[in-house]
């Protein structure tokens, strides 16, 4: 993937807008199929349950869907759209595994198993292999939550093998504690670092608002480019 | 200009003030040692087992060990002891550890909503308490209940019903 991204780089390198928003894409579009397309929820709800995610920025879109067989087994797909002079789109078939979880009254400790395989093709580029691996653990009480994922990423197509790493960490707070079926905010930040690309993604500010079931998060990067997450738990 | 540096110091201020007040007041990380206090019994006498009276009366062919046992009357320490005592005869107080936020109440009031002779499921996040009513004065099992918590991802840890009276 990332040598796709510096061949598009070269590609737009004549028209420097064109170099930054390239650059930037790919910064997140490495970003977004390293993390949980779930936005760092929870891989796996709880047995027969169905999570639906969507997030949204400037051009690109992402959706999410698993279903829990168990309370600790889930399977899931990934779907992403990369807008840009060619578009890019992936998809992954996801299987995700809670390895652990610690729980305490009013709060809870995760370390999830991610997987997934499928199929990429990069700004026209050849249909090609994708597959990822990664791990995810979380803690959160109802006053505080935080966040650490580790994962990699591999592609191949008759043009491109190629494999990049990536590690997210997220914290939140909760400004006060919502009753059950109240709304519930939460603001959190996230850093990310991309073998490969430093510097390029930037820390992330974010709202986070719970109500019942479904979440939605607000807020941009430090460039100013806006993020908007959906997830609802059904 | 003045007045952007002024709200980003402002946020700042208050970002730093939620972190202090959320470290004082967070629940401490979980600890890899189970939980006993209150823990469900796998045998089939839970009913009215806070009772020191009640927890006398088995004792008699029992060895000591359970005479002594302290976790009951600790598990009531923990709980509301006036909402166990407001108790219908069909209703189960119980407590479950790992709910944290509105999706957690969803899984677990799905999958007990899904048991047979259940009426309604309410569930009180902070307090980590699920009130369960029953069709009729029939009660479920503490295996029943537990099996259905297990499903949601969820531990239990107590569960509570109306002392006889």
């Amino acid at each position: 993937m990332i040598n796709l991204g510096v061949k598009l780089l070269m590609r737009h390198a004549e028209r420097p807008p064109y170099l930054i928003a390239t650059v930037l894409l790919f910064a997140t579009l490495t970003s977004l199929i390293l993390r949980p397309a779930t936005g760092l929820g929870h891989p796996v709800t709880f047995e027969g349950g169905v999570a639906v995610s969507m997030m949204s920025q400037p051009g690109v879109r992402l959706w999410h869907t698993n279903y829990s067989l168990t309370s600790s087994v889930a399977l899931g797909a990934d779907y992403m759209e990369l807008d840009g002079e060619e578009p890019s789109a992936i998809g992954l078939g996801r299987l995700s595994v809670l390895l652990k979880r610690w729980m305490g009254r009013g709060s809870q400790g995760n370390l999830y198993l991610l997987t997934g395989v499928g199929a990429a093709e990069w700004g026209g580029a050849d249909l090609g292999l994708a597959w990822m691996g990664g791990v995810q653990a979380d803690y959160e009480t109802q006053r505080v939550y935080t966040a650490l994922i580790g994962r990699v990423l591999g592609d191949q197509s008759p043009s491109t093998d190629t494999l990049a790493y990536h590690a997210l960490y997220r914290f939140g707070v909760a400004p006060y504690i919502a009753k059950t079926n109240e709304l519930q905010a939460w603001l959190v930040g996230q850093v990310s670092y991309h073998r490969g690309m430093e510097g390029l993604p930037s820390p992330t500010l974010l709202m986070r608002v719970f109500h019942r079931s479904a979440l939605w998060e607000l807020g941009a990067d430090l460039k100013g480019r806006p993020w908007l997450q959906l997830m609802a738990h059904f | 200009m003045m007045s952007r540096v002024f709200t980003v110091r402002v946020v700042t201020l208050n970002v730093l003030l939620l972190l202090l007040t959320s470290a004082v007041s967070a629940t401490p990380p979980p600890s890899t040692a189970p939980q006993v206090r209150g823990q469900v019994a796998p045998s089939a006498e839970p009913k009215g087992s806070e009772e020191p009276k009640e927890v006398e009366e088995p004792k008699e062919a029992e060895e000591p060990k359970e005479a002594e046992e302290p976790k009951e009357a600790e598990a009531l320490v923990t709980c509301d002891p006036q909402a166990i005592a407001s108790l219908k005869p069909n209703q189960s107080l119980l407590h479950v550890q790992g709910m944290v936020c509105g999706m957690c109440v969803q899984g677990i009031t799905k999958l007990l909503s899904a048991l047979e002779g259940v009426k309604s499921v309410e569930i009180e996040l902070e307090a980590g308490s699920v009130l369960i009513t029953a069709e009729g004065a029939s009660q479920l099992s503490d295996e029943t209940l537990k099996d259905a918590i297990t499903r949601a991802g969820y531990k239990l840890q107590d569960v509570h019903r109306p002392e006889a009276r």
